[in-house]
């Protein structure tokens, strides 16, 4: 995703040196941008609660054997 | 007597260069005032600066003018959010032009796209808490630019010096009226709201707004992290009382003193067209923390430099900062102007 928007904006500033970068896109731009970043919160806060999940008694139980 | 590592007016004479003292003062220059004379003098008064842009200083560029045409295409000329917002985007990205950003670096032009977008949904146009004010002339205040006229004159044209600022946003806050300014970081933290309580920027605002009659309580700091994968936004409130503008203006005053005393140490001649002719650099030296601070002085090789102007040459170029038309020109094009108001004067 993160390579597809580095293409865009590569795109929209061509376009602004060209000065023939349009208000729609602009419009386009914002949307994907939101969109892209909500993605991309969201995966991040996923990963964050697949942790692995600690046995707290197998943790005890090898305590006890030392 | 010092003979080397200061610049003489030899080496001036041979390269051409006039240092003038500054008709316009403002936060920036008095900063690097304060922080070493010498920096001051090579940045303000001969218009030394680094050849090649900072990130910072085009990113942050960027991004201010992407608020600022967001806020104006909301506020003053009555856009939809959505339209305010892909208005202001495309100010950033033309703002930001073709610079390359070093490759260490998270201010890349696709995140302060990101950062824009980010900041307009944390703060939404219309829905933020913040009304920018009416001024008396119908603007609002948005990138609001004041011009203060000072008791001090000019040691050549003997005009009033002026004090100048221009502040991102006036608003209605919370029953108050704010200085709101953005700032855009790499690291916000615990610490980060508190650098701002003495910050002579800020106070600066708020004693223009008192001479000016819009009398502000403080400012707001909106900081914004820019990271390689994320962004984050604090908020920050820093008061300032009648006392504490007051003060301000004291030391002001007595930084210009300094700063017109230094000026005149060397001086034996004085031209009307505002040229002057110095014997030596009676210019102080900050060789400690200011060498340092903020990732190290631009000037540091050159105060190492047993000849300054061959560093200076290498790695810098002459531009003068206009702090009213709040443009850089380059220094052929300042000196031709200047010329061009002698005559007219005469």
């Amino acid at each position: 995703m993160q390579a597809d928007i580095n293409e865009k904006v590569q795109e929209w500033r061509m376009k602004a040196e060209a000065g023939t970068l349009t208000l729609p896109e602009m419009r386009e731009a914002i949307a994907y941008l939101r969109a892209s970043r909500k993605t991309a919160t969201e995966s991040a806060r996923k990963k964050g609660t697949s942790k692995k999940v600690i046995n707290s008694k197998q943790l005890l139980s090898e305590l006890e054997g030392l | 007597m010092r003979e080397q590592g200061i610049i003489t007016q030899e080496m001036r004479e041979e390269l051409g260069i006039t240092p003038r003292f500054p008709e316009v003062i403002d936060s920036s220059m008095l900063s690097a005032f304060r922080a070493c004379p010498y920096k001051a003098y090579l940045n303000y008064f001969e218009h030394w600066h680094p050849k090649f842009e900072s990130v910072h200083l085009v990113a942050g560029g960027a991004f201010a003018k992407g608020v600022e045409i967001a806020r104006k295409a909301f506020y003053e000329d009555g856009n939809s959010p959505e339209t305010s917002e892909a208005l202001g985007l495309q100010a950033l990205i033309a703002d930001y032009g073709l610079f390359e950003c070093p490759p260490d670096s998270a201010k890349s032009l696709e995140r302060m796209c990101g950062a824009l977008e980010f900041y307009l949904c944390q703060y939404p146009l219309g829905d933020d808490g913040a009304e920018p004010i009416t001024l008396p002339s119908g603007r609002r205040g948005i990138e609001f630019s004041f011009a203060e006229m000072l008791e001090k004159v000019h040691p050549v044209t003997g005009n009033p010096l002026l004090f100048s600022g221009r502040a991102d946003m006036i608003a209605e806050f919370a029953g108050g009226i704010y200085n709101f300014d953005e700032k855009t970081t790499t690291q916000l933290g615990q610490k980060w709201g508190l650098q701002w309580d003495l910050r002579s920027q800020f106070t600066s605002y708020c004693w223009a707004g008192r001479r000016c009659g819009v009398p502000m309580q403080g400012t707001i700091i909106r900081g914004i992290s820019i990271l390689k994968t994320k962004y984050d936004t604090q908020q920050a409130i820093t008061y300032r009382a009648d006392w504490e503008l007051d003060r301000w203006e004291e030391m002001l005053y007595l930084d210009l003193t300094r700063m017109l005393e230094m000026w005149e140490i060397a001086t034996y001649n004085q031209n009307l067209d505002g040229s002057c002719v110095r014997a030596g650099n009676p210019w102080d030296r900050n060789t400690d923390s200011a060498c340092n601070d903020y990732g190290g002085c631009q000037f540091r090789q050159v105060c190492k430099a047993k000849n300054p102007y061959s560093i200076l040459q290498t790695n810098f170029s002459r531009r003068v900062w206009d702090p009213l038309q709040h443009r850089e020109v380059p220094i052929e094009e300042w000196e031709a102007n200047l010329a061009l108001e002698a005559k007219e004067v005469k």
